[in-house]
This record gives structure tokens, C-alpha cells and sequence, in this order.
């Protein structure tokens, strides 16, 4: 794969003649013969059974022998078979994407010599190979310093921990709170501003342009990434414990960590589980605060819980610690009753597990209430400069299975810790080091991709921002260069690093500028040529596994409802052309599989895709063809059964409509 | 730019009913960036007609050709070979793009595919609205930089009609009052005085019949 | 204003005119011509109205719905029934060409009084798909009027023989928005030449009287007859209709509730309407009433005579 650019394709040709099946329709020399006139591959050979152990082992030897990086593989078109191939493949570092099948039973399917058809499918698959663009890879300066936003813990720790690697700049986002910044003292490598907010940010992953305000005075600075550790803000709701105000022997939690009493001899309370309900928090804080507590003399120290949260590991030895040193542990069922005076309270419950016994009272000398955790006001507006989203309570992130933790809607800009709903301390930890380990990327101030984000032919680019405003990831500048090939010497230009490749804005581009390396339009287009009954657009983060699952449901599936599977990044990659040409080229039905409701990897490409969908119905029906030849269907990776049952349903669909009336006979 | 919008698929249809072979021509400028006469909407339409025509049993050869714009001879002169294989051409420029392609290529028909509707502005993927009606006599300076003409239902030069009322136009309650906008804009720039001018009748006549721009000062004479 | 002045020195000298100049408190009423060719209807409502009012409005293809021309009906009005018509002219329907040219006429058949208005929007009526004109709007109207009585002149400046003078009329709606802008607007048609106003039917009292007060802060009460407009209006149903559904209306719950408590629902659509009368009567700058009773022309006598504006003064 040449850096330069130059193409170094070389092609493999098998043709396996399926232990002898094939060969009483197709002559394989002749095949052989005629394809090696064009010299397009590096390497053909007829096999007999290349799915045997055998055969493979030496496929995998031959791959080596003649360097080959690609494949064409004609013969059966069981997918347990290319599967295995495929692997045999990837293993010596040629990707799915270059190993291609031509499928010889179904050619010659009716057919008594198929061999002309074997020779066309052959040659027409290797043109395909040609067009396939090589992956380049490419070098890019970047920026290795990393801000951090939050001078909490979290973004102490977060700071702390990048700057092992490369400079970090730490600012508190405008918030007064400053309780991490022990963390880093002495710390190289990192500068802290405080009083110190982000006002805009531009440019992309590798090279944000931060113009941040410290003090009132303005300044711009270039970061290669971005983390926020913003935190989550405590808020003690009075109305969880029926109307208790905070003062005197009745301390919120977080005010109690900030400033602990003097305890010796005294008696301490914490209340758990009436606020905070969804989080380890809390449990962990007040399990470490009650220990500290009584080792420092404490006279007695109770926790009252509904349901003790120890999923983490250390959790568990901290609540047997806690138990060993005497910490009383008070289930409670109903509601408590609070009552103070001005030297104590008193919490009043019905013990669960004793009957007899019935309710109970513990007074101490303080009372320590649990908190809820909501969002810094902060985030709303960071939110808005930085273009990020928000998901459910006004965190940061969306709620989407897609997302790892830690991870924005755009490349670049981390979130760490509680700003993106509360976390406890472990979670912490590992988010810190997967952060790291991302932004450390940079830290060389080098990075390698792969080339692969769209390339925009400028002749066709309109400069109409069409990509620029679908683009989930704000990946696209507009960039102006002499040497852009349009009346504006501008064009769309898809960040390398700041792209996540799900294909979207080629969908959506009026001008077809944009084109996805491995999955062009004339790849695909060219993929459904000759469709048969059925053509599913599958996601590969959801439709496309769901086929493969179908397919071990039933081996046969694919045959039975002669049905081709094609495989898109994202189900917004899915143009409106490649629906309608299905259509036209014959097929009876057409299916787009995407990921469920708000699960898309891509934030949005399933809906672009529901809308592309509704568009071409209305196409179909004002032409009179059924618009229910066309269908888009949630599913998720697992859910092999409804894949199939969503083929059943369609072709069950088709055969009742009978033939598509508009398709184009040639 | 100059916002259209695709034509009703059975119009066109009729348009090409006794043609069996035809380009679809489409145009990289306003009408791509509006979504209506780009490439890919020259392949939607040319597929559309395809498989309408097929369900007809009557087939149609749909050739399918962009250009950078339909509004400058030059490049119209990228159609020619395609223009000399088919019988009419279907042209999804602007009303500008489709006469002068007309224009250029007298023996053939050439057939409206989009309606032109105004000009506008992009406001987000999807949506466009009116900005200018090119009366071609200015007079954002004393509205505030919003147009009268173009966004007061009835084209009125001093103030709202009677039918203003919470900020909505009395056409419709999803357009907004020009005037009102006009009134806010001009509230917050602290320039409200300049309502109290009566702006006389407007000269609606630029030119006699259909306008044309000739600048002596840059025309080429070769 | 002082009313021995201004009948010594009148625009116009339409009855109309002559009424307000004397300093009486006027009182017009108003007839919707029909959509069809016949002056039935219109001969009815007239014969009603006559001796009880100044002069009686005639609608110009009112709501955008096409109704039988309104200097048609203005000349019936003249010739037949002796009476004095207001002419309304909408500019949705005519450019300034046909505009002066029907004037030139209105005024040769003896039409003296005239009310300036944009016209509902061409959407609304039952042509919706017609090309709207707008060549001028009601300010622009109001000054061509103004310059061909007042100069002789026409629009485009070239001279008229024999100019028609007009008592020149416009609308003014204090119940549309934005609401501080009215009055400038309302001062900008006396300053194009407005010699008197018509308001938008008042269904809120309250909201007339605060817009007064602006009036009379700006002093425009001194600068222009103003009338109260006021619709007696048969059913709940329908006030509660033009409380949301009218652009540019405002309905008082009072209002509604007057008539949705009422047994007879009629009887207290008059009775609201003579009250308003008689509160206009009180605000400083309110010069008289015009009555439109939309549909209903059949009721302006009796609100006239019960409300104790007659008899009408006769000059």
C-alpha cells in the first residue's frame, strides 16, 4: 500500500469447482484461459475444494508467496465458507473489504453451459478490484497538548494523568470549584488557569482553535484535543427527606466531605438511597467517610440503606472493612422520619428484619444526607460552543449503546468522569486511562491514519454546505484552494482525524461530490447491478451482523429468498439512488436495515436514512409502483430472527404484489 | 441563490410521453445547492422515468448529464453530443437555465423539470426562504436590512396592515409579519424615526419589457 | 376642532364631511354589496338606513371575495335612495392606473367621500390563486388622493383638468401589532393626507381606550375626525370565532361573556353595541361611529335610534 499513492494491487483468482459440482457446466481451464489474458492479477489457480483444511493452509501460504492483497474468490457462495476464507484472508492482513466472491451456482442456475457467464461475472468482479481504491496512509502534524476542563477531582486526576505523556493545560471552566488542583501540584508539563472559561472553540482534532477568557483577558491557544472533566454538581433536594432543611446537626454529604466536624467521641449518621439512586457515589463516599470516621474516634457511626451498592470490586472490601470496625449498617424498607434539635437528630424507622422489634430511633450528633447529582450550569453552554450533545438529565452524551463513555459526538473531545452522568471513583480511573491512552495518541505530535474519510471531487462540489450541516461529527470545512477545480475554488473537505467515516454526507451531497473510500457509488451501484429478488442495505453495526446471524439460522436463507445482502457503514450512507436503481435494475423488494431509534452510531444516519426512505416511496407511488416495495427496519446486531423475519415479511410482500412493474428490461 | 423545486413526476411525464429517448440535464449551481437539479436529482428523475415507463410497456432511454451552470452558453455547449442523440431534453436548471438551454438548442424540446419559486436563502438543511423579490430598487436602508417587498405578504412600503398581529403575518400563523420583523430590527438599532417616513409609490418599472443589465464600462467588443 | 371654521372651509363637502366639521357626533353605517348582479339587498338595507345615518360605507370585494362592484353600489345608493356613499378602494385589486381612473369617475357621478384600505390578502377570498396587485399601498392611496385634490395633480405629476376633491378616509386598526407602532402609522396617514379614520370594530373597549390615550398624546385627535368602529355581533359562537380565528382582532372575554350569559343573545349584541356607543361618546377625541353590522345591516336603524344619535343633523 503505497504511501505515494501508486497503485500496488495484487489480485488472487481461486476458482473452486466444489469437489466436481461445478465442473459439469463450467469449464474451468477455459475460464482460466481467457481470464489470463487480461493481466489485471497477480495470480490464478482452479481448486478443488478450497474450503477443505488443506486447501486454505495453502491459500494462507500462497497469499505470502505472492504477496497478494486481494482476492477473488469464484465457486460456492456459502457465507460459512467465505466466512472462513475471508479469516484466512484477514489473517495475513488483506480486510474483508478485498477478498470478493463470485457466486458460480448461481450463474449457472437453468443454465447447461455456463462457462461465457463464469468468464463475464469474473472479469466484471475484477474491474470491480481495480476500482478499488488503495488505503493510504497518511501522516499529519498534530498538536500534542490537551486541555482539560475541570479543576474538580475528576479533572485533577484526568490532568494529572495526560500530562505524563504531553502538556496539558488545565481551566475550570468558569466554575469555582478548585478541589482538584492538589492533585496537580508540581505536576510538569501542565499550567492551570483559573477563572478561566471557553468561549469558542474551532478547526478540528489534531489542531482545535480554543480562544479561552482567564481573568477577563482573551486569549487564543491550539490544542490537539480537548477533555472535559467539568464533574457533576451535588444538590441536596429537602423534599427526599420530607422537607429536613440543612443547619445545625444536619449536614449535606458534600458539605460534610468539604468540611468534617470534629469526631471524636461523637455519633455520626449517613442516609442512603433517598437521593442519588442511580449512581455508586455516594455508597462509596460515605463507605470511605465512615470508615475514616471511626478510625479517628468516632463514637458510633450508622449507615441507613435500602440496597447496598458493591458492584465494584473494591467496594465490597471497603463495606466488609467498614463492618469490621463496627460501622452499623440499618436496612430500612419505609420512610424515614427525621427530627432534630439544635444539638442532634434523630431518625425514626420501622426495622425490617425484625418484627418483633418494630420501630426504632438513633439520635447522633450529626446527620449526614445523600445528594443528588445534576449537571454544572456550565454545560449547557459549553455544550453550545463546543456543538457537543446532551442525553438524558442535561449530561453530557447522548444515551446510545454505541458510545463509549467517554466518547463526544466529534473526534477530539473527550468527556471524563461525572460530567457525563455520575461515576464513582474505579469507573473514574478506567475512563482516565482510556482518555489518556486516546489523547496520548497525539502526545508525539505525529499521527498515522488511514486515509479513508470522503473524497470531494471539486468539479462537482456546489459549496453548498448540504454536507457541512449533515455531518454528525462536524467533520467538514469548507476550504478555499487555487487549485479546486470549481468556479469557487472551494469544496467540502472531510478532516481525516475528525471523521468517523459513516458516509452520510455522500449520501446527502446533491452534486454526488462525495465518495466514500470502500463503499463508492459505483462500488456499490455496481454490486447491485443485477439484483436479485430481495436487496437489503445493512448497517454494519447492526443489519449487516443480524444477516450473518440470520444466516446461521438457516444456511439457506440468502437462496431461499434470493436475497443480497449489501453492507454500508451506517444506514445514512444509503442514497436515495441506490434504492431507486435497485428498483429499476429489477429487484422486487428493497429493505434498509438500520439501528434502532436513538442507538445510531453515527447520531443520526438512521433517521437520515428513514427520511431517504419516505422520499423514494413517494417517488414509487407517483409513478403507481407499490410503495411498500421499499421498507426500513430497526434491529439491532443480535436480532438474527427478525432480520429474517423482516426478509420473510417482504418477500411474502413482493410475491402478493407480483412482478415490479417498473422495472427496466435491457 | 435561486430556490426551485422538482416538478410533479406526472407532468413531466407528459412532457416526455412521445419521446423514447432523453436527457435529463441538470446543473451544478443554485438549483444543486437547493436540492432540486443536481446530479443526484438528474439521476432520481431519470430513474423515476425509466421505471414509469417501463410499467407502461412503453420503455424510454433516459441519458443523464450535469453541467456547471445552465445560465452561461459555454457550458450548455457540453450537451451538444449528448443533445444530438435524443429526441428532447428535460432540463432541471432554473427558469433561466431552461430557456437559455432552449435557446441554444432550437431544434430540440426542452421541457421544464423543476418550478422556479424564489429567491432565497439556505436556512438549514431542507429549508429555504424568501429574501429578495429583484425589484431592483433597494430599500433595506430604511427597513432595517429586511425587505418589504419580498417579505410583507402584500408588498407594502409603510408599515403593517391591519392584519399584524403576535409577530404573524394574517395569511398564515407560520409566517412571520414582515413589518413586525422590520419593527424589531429597527426598535433595537434604536432607529425607529425612520418609520415615520411616507415612502412614495414605487417605480415598478426598471425597464421596458424584460430587463436586461448592460454595463458599457465592461462590455467586451470584439 | 372647532366646528364654524371648518364648514366655512370643507374639503370636500360631502354630508359627511359637513356632520364632523359642525361638530356632531357622526354616525355612518355600512352595507356589504352581494355576489351577484342585482341591487335587491342593497335597495333594502338603504331604505332602512335612510335619515338615520351620515353616510353608508360600501365594501370593496370585502374578505377578497368577488362581490358586485363598490362604486357600483355607491352610485345606487346616490341616484336611487338620495343618499351619500363612502367609497372603500382596497389596493389588492387595482394598480394606480385603474385606481385614479375609477376615482375620476366615483367623483363625476357625485361620489365625495372616500376610505382608503389595503384590502384583505387575495389568500383569504375565493380566488386565492389571483395575482395580487399591491401596486400602492393605503398610505400611498391616501397621498395620491390628497395631491389630485389638493394640486390637481396626479400621481405621476402630470395635471387634472378637474380634479376630484375628495374627503379623504382611511382605516386604523388599534387592535393589531405591533401595537406602539399604530399610532406612528395612524400619524402617517394624516400626514399623507387623511382627513378621517375608521377604526377597526372594537371588541375591546379597553384596549380602544388605552390606544386613545396614545392618540391624544400625540394630539392626532386635532388632525383628524376619528369614528369608533363597532359591530353589533349576533351569537357567542361567532365572538368567540373572531377572538382567535381573525388576524388583527381582539375580543374582550367581557364581550364574550356578555353575549354567551344573555338569553337572547341578539337583543344583547344590541344592547353591548349601544353601550359602546355611549362610551364613546365619553373619550375625548372620539368624533362619531360607524356601525357595521356585517350581514345584518337590518339592525343600524334601531341601534341608531336606541343608542339616541337621531335625528341626524341636515345641512
Amino acid at each position: 500500500m503505497g504511501e505515494n499513492g501508486k497503485r500496488n494491487t495484487r489480485v488472487g483468482i481461486y476458482l473452486c469447482d466444489c469437489d466436481g459440482k461445478l465442473s459439469k457446466k463450467i469449464d474451468f481451464s477455459k475460464v482460466k484461459t481467457v481470464i489470463q489474458s487480461k493481466a489485471d492479477f497477480e495470480y490464478i489457480r482452479v481448486a478443488k475444494r478450497l474450503c477443505g483444511p488443506s486447501e486454505l493452509q495453502e491459500l494462507s501460504e500462497e497469499i505470502d508467496k505472492y504477496s497478494l492483497n486481494r482476492l477473488l474468490i469464484a465457486g460456492c457462495s456459502d457465507p460459512m465458507i467465505n466466512r472462513r476464507i475471508v479469516e484466512v484472508a484477514e489473517n495475513k492482513g488483506i480486510v474483508r473489504y478485498f477478498v470478493d466472491f463470485v457466486d458460480l451456482f448461481a450463474l449457472s442456475e437453468g443454465k447447461k453451459d455456463a462457462t461465457e457467464d463464469a468468464i463475464a461475472s469474473v472479469n466484471e468482479t475484477l474491474d470491480l478490484i481495480g476500482m478499488k481504491a488503495d488505503v493510504k496512509i497518511e501522516e499529519l502534524d498534530v498538536v500534542p497538548d490537551v486541555l482539560v476542563i475541570g479543576c474538580g477531582i475528576e479533572g485533577g486526576v484526568a490532568a494529572r494523568a495526560i500530562s505524563k505523556k504531553q502538556p496539558v493545560v488545565l481551566i475550570d471552566g468558569g466554575l469555582e470549584v478548585t478541589d482538584g488542583l492538589d492533585l496537580v501540584k508540581g505536576a510538569k508539563n501542565l499550567t492551570v488557569k483559573t477563572n478561566a472559561k471557553v468561549l469558542r472553540v474551532s478547526g478540528f482534532p489534531g489542531e482545535f482553535l480554543v480562544r479561552i477568557s482567564e481573568n477577563g483577558k482573551v486569549i487564543d491557544q491550539k490544542f490537539g484535543a480537548i477533555v472535559i472533566a467539568l464533574g457533576a454538581q451535588p444538590v441536596y433536594d429537602k423534599s427526599k427527606y420530607g422537607g429536613v432543611e440543612l443547619g445545625g446537626p444536619v449536614l449535606s454529604l458534600s458539605q460534610f466531605v468539604k468540611s468534617r466536624p470534629e469526631c471524636a467521641g461523637k455519633r455520626f449518621t449517613f442516609v442512603l438511597d433517598k437521593a442519588d439512586q442511580d449512581s455508586l457515589i455516594s455508597h462509596a463516599t460515605v463507605l470511605r467517610e465512615a470508615v475514616a470516621l471511626k478510625e479517628q474516634g468516632a463514637a458510633d457511626v450508622n449507615v441507613f440503606y435500602i440496597d447496598m451498592k458493591v458492584t465494584a470490586d473494591h467496594l465490597e472490601q471497603m463495606y466488609e472493612k467498614a463492618r469490621s470496625v463496627g460501622i452499623n449498617f440499618l436496612k430500612y424498607v419505609d420512610d424515614l422520619e427525621i427530627r432534630t434539635t439544635s444539638t442532634s437528630a434523630t431518625v425514626r424507622y420501622r426495622e425490617p428484619f425484625l418484627p418483633d422489634v418494630g420501630i426504632v430511633e438513633v439520635t447522633s450528633d450529626y446527620l449526614v444526607l445523600a445528594e443528588d447529582f445534576v449537571p454544572f450550569s456550565v454545560t449547557q453552554e459549553l455544550a453550545e460552543i463546543m456543538e457537543l450533545r446532551l442525553g438524558p438529565g442535561g449530561f453530557f452524551q447522548e444515551d446510545n449503546v454505541h458510545f463509549l463513555p467517554i466518547k463526544s459526538n466529534r473526534e477530539g473531545i473527550f468527556f471524563v468522569g461525572s460530567c457525563h452522568g455520575p461515576i464513582h471513583g474505579t469507573e473514574l480511573t478506567r475512563e482516565v486511562e482510556a482518555v489518556a491512552a486516546e489523547v496520548g495518541r497525539f502526545a508525539s505530535g505525529k499521527v498515522r491514519v488511514p486515509a479513508l474519510q470522503p473524497r470531494v471531487e471539486a468539479e462537482k462540489c456546489a459549496v453548498c454546505l448540504t454536507c457541512y450541516r449533515s455531518c454528525p461529527h462536524k467533520a467538514i470545512e469548507i476550504v478555499h484552494d487555487e487549485s479546486l477545480n470549481n468556479m469557487y475554488h472551494s469544496a467540502a473537505r472531510m478532516h481525516p482525524l475528525a471523521c468517523r467515516r459513516c458516509g452520510t454526507c455522500a449520501a446527502e451531497c446533491p452534486g454526488k461530490a462525495i465518495q466514500l473510500p470502500l463503499y463508492t457509488d459505483q462500488e456499490i451501484l455496481t454490486k447491485t447491478k443485477k439484483p436479485p429478488t430481495l436487496v437489503a442495505f445493512a448497517c454494519e453495526n447492526s443489519g449487516a451482523l443480524a444477516a450473518e446471524l440470520a444466516q446461521k439460522l438457516d444456511s439457506q436463507f440468502q437462496e431461499k429468498f434470493k436475497l443480497q445482502v449489501v453492507r454500508v457503514p451506517c444506514a445514512g450512507k444509503v442514497d436515495v439512488i441506490y434504492l431507486l436503481k435497485a428498483l429499476e435494475r429489477g429487484a422486487e423488494g428493497v429493505l434498509v436495515f438500520g439501528c434502532h431509534q436513538e442507538n445510531c452510531k453515527y447520531i443520526w444516519g438512521n433517521k437520515r436514512a428513514i427520511k431517504r426512505k419516505e422520499q423514494v416511496r413517494k417517488l414509487l407511488e407517483d409513478i403507481g409502483i407499490e410503495r411498500d416495495r421499499l421498507e426500513f427496519v430497526h434491529i439491532a446486531a443480535n436480532q438474527g430472527n427478525q432480520f429474517y423475519d423482516a426478509v420473510k415479511a417482504m418477500a411474502e410482500k413482493v410475491r402478493q404484489f407480483g412482478t415490479n412493474p417498473g422495472k427496466v428490461v435491457r | 441563490m435561486i430556490v426551485a423545486e422538482r416538478k410533479p413526476i406526472e407532468k413531466i411525464l407528459e412532457m416526455v410521453a412521445p419521446y423514447k429517448k432523453i436527457l435529463v440535464a441538470g446543473c451544478y449551481g443554485c438549483v444543486t445547492v437547493c436540492l432540486a437539479g443536481g446530479e443526484k436529482e438528474v439521476g432520481i428523475l431519470a430513474s423515476q422515468i425509466r421505471m414509469a415507463r417501463s410499467k407502461e410497456d412503453n420503455p424510454i432511454e433516459v441519458l443523464e448529464q450535469t453541467v456547471e451552470r445552465q445560465c452561461d452558453a459555454e457550458y450548455l455547449e457540453k450537451f451538444r453530443d449528448n443533445i444530438a442523440q435524443v429526441e428532447a431534453v428535460v432540463s432541471l436548471a432554473c427558469g433561466i437555465g431552461i430557456q437559455y438551454l432552449a435557446e441554444k438548442y432550437p431544434k430540440t424540446p426542452v421541457f421544464p423539470g423543476v418550478n422556479t419559486l424564489f429567491l432565497g436563502a439556505n436556512i438549514d438543511v431542507g429549508k429555504w426562504e424568501e429574501r429578495c423579490m429583484a425589484c431592483g430598487d433597494c430599500v433595506l436602508d430604511k427597513t432595517g436590512g429586511i425587505c418589504p417587498i419580498a417579505r410583507c405578504s402584500k408588498h407594502l412600503l409603510n408599515g403593517p396592515c391591519g392584519g399584524s398581529q403576535y409577530g404573524k403575518c394574517e395569511v398564515s400563523k407560520d409566517v412571520p409579519c414582515g413589518w413586525q420583523l422590520i419593527y424589531d430590527r429597527l426598535k433595537e438599532l434604536g432607529q425607529l424615526d425612520k418609520l415615520k417616513e411616507i415612502i412614495p409609490p414605487k417605480n415598478w418599472l426598471r425597464a421596458k419589457g424584460p430587463r436586461t443589465l448592460v454595463r458599457e464600462d465592461l462590455t467586451l467588443e470584439r | 376642532m372647532k366646528g364654524e371654521n371648518k364648514l366655512n372651509n370643507l374639503k370636500a363637502g360631502s354630508n359627511l364631511e359637513k356632520v364632523l366639521a359642525s361638530g356632531h357626533f357622526a354616525c355612518t353605517g355600512e352595507i356589504g354589496p352581494p355576489k351577484s348582479a342585482d341591487f335587491h339587498h342593497i335597495d333594502m338595507y338603504a331604505e332602512g338606513m335612510k335619515g338615520k345615518v351620515d353616510a353608508v360605507n360600501f365594501t370593496d370585494n370585502q374578505t377578497a371575495i368577488v362581490r358586485l362592484a363598490s362604486w357600483g353600489a355607491a352610485l345606487r345608493l346616490l341616484y336611487k335612495h338620495g343618499m351619500e356613499p363612502t367609497l372603500q378602494v382596497v389596493c389588492r385589486d387595482r394598480n394606480r392606473l385603474a385606481i385614479q381612473s375609477d376615482l375620476l369617475a366615483a367623483y363625476a357621478h357625485g361620489i365625495r367621500n372616500v376610505l382608503c384600505l389595503s384590502g384583505d390578502h387575495q389568500a383569504f377570498g375565493n380566488h386565492p390563486g389571483c395575482k395580487g396587485v399591491y401596486d400602492v399601498d393605503s398610505i400611498q392611496l391616501i397621498s395620491i388622493l390628497r395631491k389630485l385634490r389638493d394640486e390637481g395633480r396626479f400621481e405621476c405629476g402630470e395635471e387634472c383638468k378637474v380634479a376630484p376633491k375628495f374627503f379623504i378616509g382611511c382605516a386604523v386598526n388599534p387592535f393589531a401589532d405591533p401595537f406602539e407602532f399604530r399610532v406612528i402609522r395612524m400619524e402617517k396617514k394624516i400626514r399623507a393626507g387623511a382627513d378621517f379614520v375608521q377604526t377597526q370594530c372594537i371588541l375591546d373597549m379597553e384596549r380602544f381606550e388605552k390606544f386613545m390615550d396614545l392618540v391624544r398624546k400625540e394630539g392626532l385627535h386635532e388632525r383628524v375626525y376619528i369614528c369608533a368602529g363597532l359591530m353589533p355581533v349576533k351569537s357567542p359562537r361567532m365572538a368567540r370565532y373572531m377572538q382567535t380565528g381573525v388576524p388583527g382582532m381582539l375580543v374582550s372575554e367581557e364581550f364574550c361573556q356578555r353575549l354567551e350569559k344573555a338569553e337572547n343573545p341578539k337583543e344583547e349584541a344590541v344592547n353591548i353595541t349601544i353601550d359602546y356607543i355611549k362610551r364613546c361618546q365619553k373619550i375625548e377625541g372620539v368624533h362619531g361611529v360607524h356601525i357595521m353590522a356585517v350581514a345584518w345591516e337590518e339592525i343600524v336603524p334601531t341601534i341608531v335610534e336606541k343608542a339616541g344619535l337621531l335625528p341626524r343633523p341636515t345641512f
